[in-house]
């Protein structure tokens, strides 16, 4: 199974084509299809499917964690980002506030307000390339006052601000990870069942030839 | 107690309102269930019953067990089922996910609304202001676009998980009376 699971399309054995019955992996833009069959190859290893009832275990195993672990990485960069952003946002206002920005010459003065000027019909990169030496003064500025945030305050700030959409997202992960805990618990539940099934089986079996073995003595 | 003439009054009231009278409103309410066909029975699709028979083929192995196999079918109903459910909810992603200028029905009326600001207080042969141009050609993306969608779409997203859920417990419950009958065939 576990060489199988990689040539779904090409191969033309049994277990191959069994996987192609449960459909193309939901794949993602940006996700990479490597990543998905090695998970397969990896749960498809350690389970070790003795029937078709076990392959749509696993199958589902595979997928509704891929789910899971979309849904995290989503949450995580959700987060980070808007972190990176409310923490730009604070840096700019602590640098557009600090005294420093109005020192030296007029010229310089009059350079730094040409870069920060709102009403510019530049944008702020155009701005940047036509102001070299503010630019630099601007970034020492703005190393200096991003040293001094908080970042743990930011954080809290922004899942205050973006509670709603964290609350959803965690909501599909709760729901997702529920999903996973269910397939599991029936996974577990059928391979007893049928080890129990196998197991009396044998039991019976042994019992029939120790009887023989008696009465032929 | 509801006295007799306010039943009256109720029957009444009840028969004026059991659906659409004109023969479009009929029309149009016999179609409520095929806006997605999920509640449609397996049966009615002639490939997704070659699917089931297919499934079921590989669920049930060798049997000649008449009640084997016909558990193997309901296993296999459910699973096609369950698989057309997850394929429709994949592809409302993908294809939402490959617009490259998506962003959410709130940031959209935003952006009108500063567009048409503009267009009011300067006319429409003003350039507008940088921001506004920034903020206009600015669109979600990488994991804020994927929380955007799964935000901006979480009701088409809820109804698929209520069918997934049925298909799942449809599911388990075949694979359950499978086992059964199977231990019940040993003994």
């Amino acid at each position: 199974m576990k060489k199988n699971a990689k040539h779904t399309s090409a191969s033309t054995s049994g277990a191959p084509r069994r996987l192609e019955l449960f459909g193309p992996p939901p794949i993602l833009e940006g996700e990479t299809a490597e990543a998905y069959w090695e998970l397969l190859d990896r749960v498809f290893g350690a389970l070790e499917p003795v029937d078709f009832i076990d392959e749509i275990w696993a199958r589902d195993i595979v997928d509704v964690g891929w789910n899971v672990h979309r849904l995290r990485r989503i949450l995580s960069a959700y987060v980070t980002a808007e972190v990176r952003a409310m923490a730009s946002h604070d840096t700019s206002l602590l640098v557009e506030a600090d005294p420093e920005l109005e020192r030296g010459t007029d010229e310089q003065r009059q350079e730094m307000a040409r870069l920060l000027n709102p009403n510019s019909k530049f944008s702020w990169e155009a701005r940047k390339a036509r102001h070299p030496s503010a630019t630099e003064r601007y970034m020492k500025l703005w190393e200096a006052a991003r040293s001094t945030l908080d970042l743990n305050e930011i954080q809290a700030t922004v899942m205050v601000h973006k509670l709603d959409t964290i609350e959803r997202l965690e909501g599909l992960i709760m729901i997702a990870e529920r999903r996973f805990d269910s397939v599991i618990r029936e996974f577990d539940r059928h391979r007893i069942m049928r080890n129990l099934r196998y197991g009396l089986h044998n039991a019976e079996k042994a019992k029939i030839k120790t009887v023989g073995q008696k009465n032929a003595n | 107690m509801t006295s007799a003439q306010k039943a009256k009054a109720n029957r009444a009231n009840a028969q004026a309102s059991t659906g659409p009278k004109s023969a479009r409103g009929k029309a149009r309410a016999s179609r409520n269930a095929r806006r997605h066909g999920l509640s449609l029975a397996v049966g009615a699709d002639p490939v997704l019953s070659e699917k089931v028979e297919e499934l079921a083929r590989a669920i049930a192995g060798e049997t000649t067990d008449v009640e084997i196999y016909q558990l193997a079918c309901r296993i296999a109903e459910a699973q096609a089922q369950l698989q057309q459910v997850r394929y429709r909810r994949h592809r409302l992603l993908f294809q939402t996910m490959s617009i490259p200028e998506y962003d959410s029905e709130a940031n959209e009326r935003k952006k009108m609304k500063m567009v048409m600001g503009c267009l009011r207080s300067t006319g429409p042969f003003t350039p507008m202001p940088d921001d506004v141009f920034e903020f206009v050609n600015s669109w979600p993306e990488g994991p804020e676009k994927f929380a955007t969608i799964l935000l901006d779409k979480v009701h088409q997203f809820s109804v698929l998980d209520r069918y997934e859920r049925r298909a799942l417990s449809r599911r388990k419950f075949a694979i359950r009376a499978l086992d059964e009958a199977k231990w019940q065939d040993r003994h």
